[in-house]
Protein backbone atom coordinates (compact mmCIF):
# COMPACT_ATOMS: atom_id res chain seq x y z
CA UNK A 1 0.00 0.00 0.00
CA UNK A 2 1.39 3.41 -0.97
CA UNK A 3 1.21 6.20 1.61
CA UNK A 4 1.07 9.98 1.27
CA UNK A 5 2.45 12.19 4.05
CA UNK A 6 0.49 15.43 3.56
CA UNK A 7 2.42 17.51 6.11
CA UNK A 8 6.10 17.32 7.00
CA UNK A 9 8.77 20.01 7.36
CA UNK A 10 11.71 18.20 5.83
CA UNK A 11 13.89 21.30 6.15
CA UNK A 12 13.96 20.42 9.87
CA UNK A 13 14.54 16.66 9.42
CA UNK A 14 17.52 14.51 8.58
CA UNK A 15 17.99 12.27 5.58
CA UNK A 16 17.27 9.27 7.84
CA UNK A 17 13.62 10.35 7.87
CA UNK A 18 13.51 10.17 4.06
CA UNK A 19 15.04 6.73 4.31
CA UNK A 20 12.54 5.56 6.97
CA UNK A 21 9.56 6.98 5.09
CA UNK A 22 10.69 5.31 1.87
CA UNK A 23 10.98 1.97 3.66
CA UNK A 24 7.46 2.46 5.05
CA UNK A 25 6.05 2.95 1.52
CA UNK A 26 5.65 6.71 1.61
CA UNK A 27 5.64 7.77 -2.05
CA UNK A 28 4.82 11.47 -1.77
CA UNK A 29 5.11 14.20 0.85
CA UNK A 30 4.00 17.81 1.18
CA UNK A 31 5.92 20.54 2.94
CA UNK A 32 3.88 23.58 4.04
CA UNK A 33 5.71 26.82 4.82
CA UNK A 34 6.07 27.38 8.59
CA UNK A 35 7.82 29.25 11.38
CA UNK A 36 11.51 28.35 11.59
CA UNK A 37 11.68 28.51 15.39
CA UNK A 38 12.90 32.12 15.17
CA UNK A 39 11.58 35.17 13.32
CA UNK A 40 13.29 35.77 9.97
CA UNK A 41 15.10 39.09 9.85
CA UNK A 42 14.01 40.08 6.33
CA UNK A 43 11.43 39.19 3.68
CA UNK A 44 14.36 38.01 1.54
CA UNK A 45 14.87 35.19 4.03
CA UNK A 46 11.40 33.96 3.03
CA UNK A 47 12.39 34.09 -0.62
CA UNK A 48 15.34 31.85 0.21
CA UNK A 49 13.11 29.53 2.27
CA UNK A 50 10.54 29.19 -0.53
CA UNK A 51 13.36 28.43 -2.95
CA UNK A 52 14.69 25.79 -0.58
CA UNK A 53 11.39 23.94 -0.19
CA UNK A 54 10.38 24.23 -3.85
CA UNK A 55 13.76 23.46 -5.47
CA UNK A 56 16.30 21.82 -3.17
CA UNK A 57 14.08 19.67 -0.94
CA UNK A 58 12.55 17.81 -3.94
CA UNK A 59 16.07 16.72 -4.95
CA UNK A 60 16.68 15.23 -1.47
CA UNK A 61 13.34 13.42 -1.62
CA UNK A 62 13.96 12.09 -5.13
CA UNK A 63 16.97 10.11 -3.90
CA UNK A 64 14.46 8.02 -1.93
CA UNK A 65 11.92 7.83 -4.77
CA UNK A 66 9.63 10.20 -2.87
CA UNK A 67 7.80 12.97 -4.72
CA UNK A 68 8.09 16.25 -2.85
CA UNK A 69 5.51 19.06 -3.07
CA UNK A 70 5.24 22.24 -1.05
CA UNK A 71 2.92 25.04 0.00
CA UNK A 72 3.91 28.73 0.20
CA UNK A 73 2.78 31.40 2.66
CA UNK A 74 3.65 33.77 5.46
CA UNK A 75 3.06 31.65 8.56
CA UNK A 76 0.65 32.73 11.35
CA UNK A 77 3.38 33.54 13.88
CA UNK A 78 5.31 35.94 11.66
CA UNK A 79 2.05 37.35 10.25
CA UNK A 80 1.90 39.54 13.37
CA UNK A 81 4.15 42.02 11.49
CA UNK A 82 1.73 43.25 8.83
CA UNK A 83 4.06 45.31 6.63
CA UNK A 84 6.69 42.59 6.67
CA UNK A 85 4.02 40.03 5.74
CA UNK A 86 2.78 42.10 2.83
CA UNK A 87 6.28 42.23 1.40
CA UNK A 88 6.44 38.45 1.55
CA UNK A 89 2.99 38.11 -0.02
CA UNK A 90 4.13 40.36 -2.89
CA UNK A 91 6.54 37.70 -4.22
CA UNK A 92 4.45 34.63 -3.46
CA UNK A 93 2.82 34.52 -6.95
CA UNK A 94 6.24 33.75 -8.48
CA UNK A 95 6.34 30.53 -6.42
CA UNK A 96 2.65 29.66 -6.65
CA UNK A 97 2.95 29.29 -10.40
CA UNK A 98 5.54 26.49 -10.07
CA UNK A 99 4.32 22.99 -10.95
CA UNK A 100 5.24 21.48 -7.55
CA UNK A 101 3.69 24.20 -5.37
CA UNK A 102 0.20 23.05 -4.35
CA UNK A 103 -1.26 26.24 -2.90
CA UNK A 104 -1.19 28.67 0.00
CA UNK A 105 -0.35 27.18 3.40
CA UNK A 106 -0.05 26.64 6.20
CA UNK A 107 -1.76 29.96 6.85
CA UNK A 108 -3.90 30.47 9.91
CA UNK A 109 -3.70 31.82 13.41
CA UNK A 110 -1.25 31.48 16.27
CA UNK A 111 -2.46 33.71 19.13
CA UNK A 112 -5.67 34.75 17.35
CA UNK A 113 -4.67 38.42 17.05
CA UNK A 114 -6.17 41.07 14.80
CA UNK A 115 -2.97 41.29 12.72
CA UNK A 116 -2.77 37.54 12.23
CA UNK A 117 -6.39 37.53 11.09
CA UNK A 118 -5.80 40.41 8.66
CA UNK A 119 -2.89 38.59 6.98
CA UNK A 120 -4.90 35.35 6.95
CA UNK A 121 -7.68 37.17 5.07
CA UNK A 122 -5.25 38.75 2.61
CA UNK A 123 -3.75 35.36 1.80
CA UNK A 124 -7.21 33.85 1.34
CA UNK A 125 -7.88 36.62 -1.19
CA UNK A 126 -4.65 35.82 -3.03
CA UNK A 127 -5.67 32.15 -3.12
CA UNK A 128 -8.99 33.11 -4.70
CA UNK A 129 -7.34 35.43 -7.24
CA UNK A 130 -4.83 32.77 -8.26
CA UNK A 131 -7.18 29.78 -7.95
CA UNK A 132 -5.13 28.07 -5.25
CA UNK A 133 -5.88 25.41 -2.65
CA UNK A 134 -5.66 26.52 0.99
CA UNK A 135 -4.01 24.59 3.85
CA UNK A 136 -4.84 25.96 7.30
CA UNK A 137 -2.87 25.65 10.54
CA UNK A 138 -5.17 25.78 13.57
CA UNK A 139 -3.60 27.18 16.76
CA UNK A 140 -2.07 25.08 19.51
CA UNK A 141 -3.63 23.96 22.79
CA UNK A 142 -5.80 26.55 24.54
CA UNK A 143 -6.03 28.80 21.45
CA UNK A 144 -7.25 26.12 19.04
CA UNK A 145 -11.01 26.32 19.54
CA UNK A 146 -11.25 30.11 19.38
CA UNK A 147 -8.93 30.38 16.36
CA UNK A 148 -10.67 27.60 14.46
CA UNK A 149 -14.04 29.24 15.04
CA UNK A 150 -12.73 32.65 13.91
CA UNK A 151 -11.36 31.25 10.64
CA UNK A 152 -14.36 29.01 9.90
CA UNK A 153 -16.77 31.90 10.55
CA UNK A 154 -14.75 34.15 8.26
CA UNK A 155 -14.57 31.63 5.41
CA UNK A 156 -18.28 30.81 5.60
CA UNK A 157 -19.23 34.49 5.89
CA UNK A 158 -17.01 35.38 2.93
CA UNK A 159 -19.42 33.72 0.54
CA UNK A 160 -16.89 33.00 -2.20
CA UNK A 161 -15.00 30.09 -0.63
CA UNK A 162 -15.51 26.48 -1.74
CA UNK A 163 -14.97 24.41 1.46
CA UNK A 164 -13.84 21.52 -0.72
CA UNK A 165 -10.68 23.49 -1.58
CA UNK A 166 -9.75 24.19 2.03
CA UNK A 167 -8.17 21.83 4.55
CA UNK A 168 -8.01 22.65 8.27
CA UNK A 169 -5.10 20.87 9.93
CA UNK A 170 -4.37 19.77 13.53
CA UNK A 171 -8.06 19.02 14.13
CA UNK A 172 -9.09 17.28 17.38
CA UNK A 173 -12.30 16.14 19.06
CA UNK A 174 -13.53 19.64 19.93
CA UNK A 175 -12.96 21.21 16.49
CA UNK A 176 -14.01 18.27 14.29
CA UNK A 177 -17.84 18.55 14.54
CA UNK A 178 -17.92 22.20 13.37
CA UNK A 179 -15.52 21.70 10.44
CA UNK A 180 -17.06 18.39 9.37
CA UNK A 181 -20.55 19.89 9.32
CA UNK A 182 -19.38 22.90 7.30
CA UNK A 183 -17.94 20.63 4.60
CA UNK A 184 -14.26 21.54 4.98
CA UNK A 185 -11.51 18.96 4.63
CA UNK A 186 -9.92 18.13 7.96
CA UNK A 187 -6.47 16.78 8.72
CA UNK A 188 -5.62 15.12 12.03
CA UNK A 189 -2.05 15.38 13.26
CA UNK A 190 -0.48 12.56 15.23
CA UNK A 191 2.03 13.88 17.77
CA UNK A 192 3.67 12.14 20.70
CA UNK A 193 2.16 14.52 23.29
CA UNK A 194 0.47 17.73 22.20
CA UNK A 195 -1.92 16.66 19.44
CA UNK A 196 -3.71 13.37 18.57
CA UNK A 197 -2.61 9.83 19.35
CA UNK A 198 -3.13 7.09 16.72
CA UNK A 199 -6.11 5.81 18.73
CA UNK A 200 -7.81 9.21 18.87
CA UNK A 201 -7.42 9.70 15.11
CA UNK A 202 -9.15 6.42 14.37
CA UNK A 203 -11.84 7.27 16.95
CA UNK A 204 -12.55 10.47 14.98
CA UNK A 205 -12.68 8.62 11.67
CA UNK A 206 -15.10 6.07 13.12
CA UNK A 207 -17.33 8.84 14.44
CA UNK A 208 -17.23 11.29 11.54
CA UNK A 209 -16.57 8.94 8.57
CA UNK A 210 -13.71 8.82 6.09
CA UNK A 211 -15.23 11.60 4.10
CA UNK A 212 -12.84 14.54 3.61
CA UNK A 213 -10.48 13.17 6.29
CA UNK A 214 -6.67 13.23 6.09
CA UNK A 215 -3.99 12.12 8.57
CA UNK A 216 -0.49 13.56 8.92
CA UNK A 217 2.45 13.38 11.31
CA UNK A 218 3.56 17.02 10.86
CA UNK A 219 7.21 16.23 11.48
CA UNK A 220 9.10 19.41 12.31
CA UNK A 221 11.89 20.68 14.62
CA UNK A 222 9.94 19.80 17.80
CA UNK A 223 8.93 16.48 19.36
CA UNK A 224 7.37 14.71 16.37
CA UNK A 225 8.02 11.63 14.23
CA UNK A 226 7.00 10.80 10.64
CA UNK A 227 6.48 7.18 11.74
CA UNK A 228 3.43 8.14 13.83
CA UNK A 229 1.54 8.29 10.51
CA UNK A 230 2.31 4.62 9.93
CA UNK A 231 1.53 3.80 13.59
CA UNK A 232 -1.92 5.20 12.94
CA UNK A 233 -2.34 3.14 9.77
CA UNK A 234 -1.44 0.03 11.79
CA UNK A 235 -3.91 1.01 14.52
CA UNK A 236 -6.68 1.26 11.91
CA UNK A 237 -5.83 -2.23 10.69
CA UNK A 238 -5.70 -3.59 14.25
CA UNK A 239 -9.24 -2.39 14.75
CA UNK A 240 -10.34 -4.50 11.80
CA UNK A 241 -10.93 -1.84 9.17
CA UNK A 242 -10.88 -3.14 5.60
CA UNK A 243 -7.83 -2.45 3.44
CA UNK A 244 -9.69 -0.28 0.90
CA UNK A 245 -10.78 2.04 3.76
CA UNK A 246 -7.25 2.19 5.14
CA UNK A 247 -5.96 3.01 1.68
CA UNK A 248 -8.59 5.70 1.25
CA UNK A 249 -7.53 7.46 4.45
CA UNK A 250 -3.77 7.29 3.90
CA UNK A 251 -3.60 7.56 0.11
CA UNK A 252 -6.88 8.14 -1.74
CA UNK A 253 -8.18 11.04 0.30
CA UNK A 254 -5.01 13.13 0.38
CA UNK A 255 -4.44 12.45 -3.30
CA UNK A 256 -7.94 13.62 -4.13
CA UNK A 257 -7.69 16.80 -2.08
CA UNK A 258 -4.17 17.69 -3.19
CA UNK A 259 -4.72 17.03 -6.89
CA UNK A 260 -7.73 19.31 -7.31
CA UNK A 261 -5.61 21.71 -9.39
CA UNK A 262 -3.94 18.90 -11.34
CA UNK A 263 -0.46 19.48 -9.87
CA UNK A 264 -0.21 16.50 -7.51
CA UNK A 265 0.76 13.80 -9.96
CA UNK A 266 2.07 11.10 -7.72
CA UNK A 267 2.09 7.33 -8.20
CA UNK B 1 6.79 21.36 32.14
CA UNK B 2 4.49 18.64 33.46
CA UNK B 3 1.32 20.30 32.21
CA UNK B 4 1.46 18.99 28.61
CA UNK B 5 2.06 15.40 29.68
CA UNK B 6 -0.71 15.55 32.30
CA UNK B 7 -3.06 17.11 29.75
CA UNK B 8 -2.20 14.42 27.23
CA UNK B 9 -2.73 11.55 29.70
CA UNK B 10 -6.11 12.95 30.79
CA UNK B 11 -7.37 13.46 27.23
CA UNK B 12 -6.15 10.00 26.27
CA UNK B 13 -8.06 8.48 29.20
CA UNK B 14 -11.19 10.48 28.39
CA UNK B 15 -11.01 9.33 24.75
CA UNK B 16 -10.70 5.72 25.93
CA UNK B 17 -13.89 6.05 28.01
CA UNK B 18 -15.64 7.54 24.94
CA UNK B 19 -14.39 4.70 22.76
CA UNK B 20 -15.70 2.07 25.18
CA UNK B 21 -19.04 3.82 25.49
CA UNK B 22 -19.44 3.88 21.70
CA UNK B 23 -18.47 0.20 21.26
CA UNK B 24 -21.09 -2.34 20.14
CA UNK B 25 -20.73 -4.43 23.29
CA UNK B 26 -20.84 -1.42 25.61
CA UNK B 27 -23.56 -2.94 27.83
CA UNK B 28 -21.30 -5.85 28.65
CA UNK B 29 -18.25 -3.81 29.63
CA UNK B 30 -19.56 -0.47 30.86
CA UNK B 31 -20.31 -1.70 34.38
CA UNK B 32 -17.30 -3.96 34.62
CA UNK B 33 -15.49 -3.61 37.91
CA UNK B 34 -12.24 -2.55 36.25
CA UNK B 35 -14.01 0.44 34.74
CA UNK B 36 -15.59 1.19 38.10
CA UNK B 37 -12.12 1.10 39.63
CA UNK B 38 -10.91 3.62 37.07
CA UNK B 39 -13.80 5.95 37.82
CA UNK B 40 -12.94 5.72 41.50
CA UNK B 41 -9.30 6.40 40.64
CA UNK B 42 -10.44 9.57 38.89
CA UNK B 43 -12.02 10.82 42.11
CA UNK B 44 -8.76 10.16 43.97
CA UNK B 45 -7.00 12.16 41.25
CA UNK B 46 -9.39 15.08 41.59
CA UNK B 47 -9.17 15.23 45.41
CA UNK B 48 -6.81 17.30 47.57
CA UNK B 49 -5.28 14.44 49.58
CA UNK B 50 -1.63 13.57 48.81
CA UNK B 51 -0.25 10.15 47.84
CA UNK B 52 -2.58 9.89 44.88
CA UNK B 53 -0.39 7.45 42.94
CA UNK B 54 -0.02 5.06 45.90
CA UNK B 55 -3.72 5.21 46.71
CA UNK B 56 -4.70 4.48 43.09
CA UNK B 57 -2.24 1.57 42.98
CA UNK B 58 -3.75 0.17 46.19
CA UNK B 59 -7.22 0.58 44.72
CA UNK B 60 -6.09 -1.47 41.73
CA UNK B 61 -4.27 -4.15 43.84
CA UNK B 62 -5.35 -7.51 45.18
CA UNK B 63 -5.35 -7.06 48.99
CA UNK B 64 -2.34 -8.69 50.73
CA UNK B 65 -3.00 -12.04 52.38
CA UNK B 66 -5.82 -12.96 50.02
CA UNK B 67 -5.62 -16.34 48.26
CA UNK B 68 -4.85 -16.18 44.57
ZN1 LIG C 1 3.36 22.39 10.07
Amino acid sequence: MNIIEPHVHMIARTVQDYERMARMHTVAICEPAFWAGYDRTSPAAFHDYFTHISEFEPTRAAQYLIDHYCWICINPKEAEDVEFSREVISFMPEFLSKPNVLGIGEIGLNKNTRNEMMIFEEQVELALQMDQLIWIHTPHLQDKWKGTKMMADYLVGHGGIDPNQVCFDHVEEHTMPLLHDLGFWTAMTVYPVTKNSPDRVIDLVERYSLERKIVDASGDWGPSDPATLHDTLFQMRLRGHADPDVEQLFYGNPKHFLNQKGKFKTR
Amino acid sequence: MYFLHMRSALIETAASFDRIQLADDVEAVWKESQLEDLRQAATILAGDEPDRAARILHLLSVPAGEDA
